[in-house]
């Protein structure tokens, strides 16, 4: 059961800045625990976005992101009542979709 | 045991890597402002130094600006509201009638007029005591049990994502600490004489950090806390979200750590003197806005 | 490797988050851009204290609130005649060179001085004489903030934690400044040559810089009685067993001999750069 996502949107002139906190704990695979062994890879692989459906953006992620990921992406031809959607999918299978509107 | 560094070890390597990267790149762009005599002229090496430093600082603004929307303690505030909202507990009750003072589930406003002195209970509350009762009190569950444990238990955890949730929901609210009772006099007085008391190895007290202004820890600014632009800053942040352990802090564990390194014995959590403080610390920083949750390093 | 692959339809702004790269990036600038200016004493403003009220934080009301943990055992709460005093806000402001207004204010100068000179008693000549160690393991002592707290062991060797207060060396600039910068400390008081540091070491009952640093390291309340600086070299009779260093102060004579050479060593960081 994943954490859902907060996401801001700032739209002007039909150009929309999506501003998403993702809730991951994001193991790099690299980290030993408390026990001293290696804590096992635990990360988001892949993000996309998609306005009113259609994707206008994709992202693939290696070990090098950290924890509560911060993105910020602008979209453009936005315009008031266009759906956002951004989704993430971990390498564990899991994933996460969230939406929002544009005011 | 203390709570572990989740985000510091791992990405301590990632970290150093990266900036000195980055490092570099601020380096590149320092030689690189101005042609190679240009760059032998002291003026010239000032300028670009300064413009260097310039850019640095509107780097660091821009980042500053760009934490604000970041803060990832709002993805806790979450947890804590759906925590909050849950039946739980025993009793499988949610804590909707929590009373915070300002009425049964009135959530929004309380933080910023606690702690205050509650009928019910008959003594002054804080933030993190007066959700405890509510736990007991509503929800069944066992606070002396709970008081027992440690920060990092589940449902210790889970007291602090209550707490940011429900501070967060004064967030731009001024302080309002009420101090009309004798009840909340008195443990103004109790707060600030222990804020002065010296103790321990190495006789340190609060204030002998935390009572000038403009004074530094290593590199860590400290707030002036008997004035109220200092506790205002200060007191109205926690809880907070910090990036070294990756997790939320409470001002209940803020003080817990301060205690350990000033080589006092170890506060019992929501405790009458914890309480103290915080009123001690809440009363001075009335009329400033609350700003929890915070970010910390 | 590390890979970030990144496929936009449009234009964006950078996609990767950086928030715990950018602390520490942040952390390596600020080092990087530092100054050393001194920062001015700042007015203390202390809220009046209404006095030692007796009724407050007795030992049954700690007993409420705190508890032994680990090395850090209840006792610590019992307050000597020095902290006790000090924790009187009229007391504390003394410490920043305001003068000392109490209702009784002569009694209170008495008891200021008398209780310094308790304190000065404590300060101990170290064996053989000899004031001075090694400044490296000294740099090291002022680097090291661990000891004595309920997550540290019994034998564990404390630090001098000096870099939480205090600039020394030029090159650390990771100071803070709760108090003075000690930077150039030997140099700036006459410590210029080898020789005249050998003098020092030859006769340092006689200098009265040596006695001086010697006694502010051991027990700076000798000096300043409600200074915030911590007393390093008095034992604190309710510590649970000895530290390996088999002394109940915070340091060892050892210790602080090394932090005398840290000082006043003219090849010491804090005098050669």
């Amino acid at each position: 059961m994943s954490d859902p996502m907060r996401i801001r949107l700032q739209s002007q002139a039909g150009v929309t800045t999506v501003k998403v906190l993702m809730s991951h704990e994001m193991e790099s695979g690299q980290r030993k625990g408390d026990d001293g062994k290696i804590v096992p890879l635990w990360n988001i692989q892949d993000v996309s976005a998609t306005l009113n459906g259609k994707v206008v953006m994709t992202a693939e992620w290696g070990g090098g992101i950290s924890k509560n990921p911060f993105l910020q992406f602008a979209v453009k031809g936005t315009k008031p009542g266009d759906k956002i959607s951004l989704t993430w999918r971990d390498n564990r299978g899991d994933s996460r979709t969230d939406e929002v509107i544009v005011s | 045991m203390y709570p572990t560094n989740t985000g510091s070890i791992r990405s301590t390597y990632k970290d150093a890597v990266l900036s000195i990267i980055l490092v570099a790149l601020v380096g590149i762009a320092k030689a690189q402002s101005g042609s190679l005599e240009g760059l032998t002229s002291t003026a010239n090496v000032q300028k670009s130094e300064q413009s260097a430093e310039q850019s640095t600082e509107k780097a660091i603004a821009q980042y500053r600006q760009m934490l604000q929307e970041a803060n990832p303690a709002d993805l806790y505030v979450i947890k804590g509201e759906s925590l909050w909202n849950s039946a739980r507990g025993p009793k499988r009750r949610s804590l909707a009638s929590c009373d915070l003072g300002l009425g049964p589930g009135v959530v929004k406003g309380a933080w910023a007029q606690m702690p205050r002195y509650f009928e019910d209970t008959q003594r002054v509350q804080d933030l993190e005591s007066r959700i405890l009762f509510c736990m007991q009190d509503i929800q069944g569950f066992n606070s002396v049990d709970l008081v027992a444990q440690d920060f990092n238990t589940p449902e210790r955890l889970n007291i602090s994502l209550l707490a940011v949730y429900v501070a967060s929901e004064s967030e731009g609210v001024p302080f309002n600490v009420p101090m009309s009772l004798p009840q909340e006099k008195e443990m103004y007085k109790i707060g600030k004489k222990l804020f002065f008391l010296r103790a321990g190895t190495h006789d340190f007290s609060c204030s002998t950090c935390h009572s000038e202004t403009g004074r530094r820890i290593r590199l860590q600014d400290l707030p002036n806390l008997t004035t109220q632009d200092g506790a205002g800053g200060a007191y109205g942040s926690w809880p907070a979200y910090r990036i070294s352990t990756g997790s939320i802090w409470t001002m209940q564990q803020r003080l817990s750590d301060c205690f350990r390194q000033q080589r006092f014995p170890k506060p019992i959590f929501a405790s009458p003197a914890t309480i103290a403080l915080s009123v001690y610390m809440g009363f001075n920083a009335n009329g400033s806005e609350a700003s929890a949750p915070g970010l910390k390093r | 490797m590390n890979m970030v692959k990144v496929n936009f339809i449009h234009l964006s702004n950078k996609i990767r988050p950086w928030r715990d790269v950018f602390v520490f990036f942040l952390a390596v600038l600020l080092i990087g851009c530092s100054h050393q200016s001194q920062t001015e004493p700042a007015s203390a403003t202390f809220i009046s204290n209404s006095g030692t009220d007796a009724e407050y934080l007795n030992e049954s009301y700690l007993k409420l609130s705190f508890g032994s943990s680990g090395i850090a055992t209840m006792d610590r709460l019992k307050q000597d005649k020095t902290q006790a005093i000090c924790s009187q806000s009229a007391y504390e402001a003394t410490r920043l060179g305001m003068p000392l207004v109490t209702k009784n204010t002569s009694n209170s100068d008495l008891l200021l001085e008398s209780l310094r000179e308790t304190n000065k008693a404590l300060i101990f000549t170290p064996s053989d004489l000899v004031y001075f160690g090694d400044y490296a393991r000294g740099e090291a002592i002022a680097q090291d903030g661990r000891g004595k707290t309920w997550t540290d062991s019994v034998d564990q060797l404390s630090g001098g934690n000096c870099y939480n207060c205090h600039q020394l060396s030029k090159k650390e600039l990771s100071y803070g400044t709760l108090g003075p910068s000690l930077y150039g400390y030997g140099k700036s008081r006459g410590v210029t040559s080898q020789a005249i540091y050998d003098e020092l070491k030859k006769s340092p009952k006689e200098s009265p810089l040596v006695q001086y640093t010697w006694g502010m390291l051991v027990n700076s309340k000798a000096y300043n009685l409600c200074t915030v600086m911590p007393r390093f070299g008095v034992a604190f009779e309710s510590l649970k067993g000895f530290d390996q260093s088999g002394t109940k102060a915070i340091l060892n004579e050892r210790q602080l001999q090394d932090l005398m050479a840290l000082l006043l060593d003219p090849n010491s960081p804090v005098n050669r750069e």
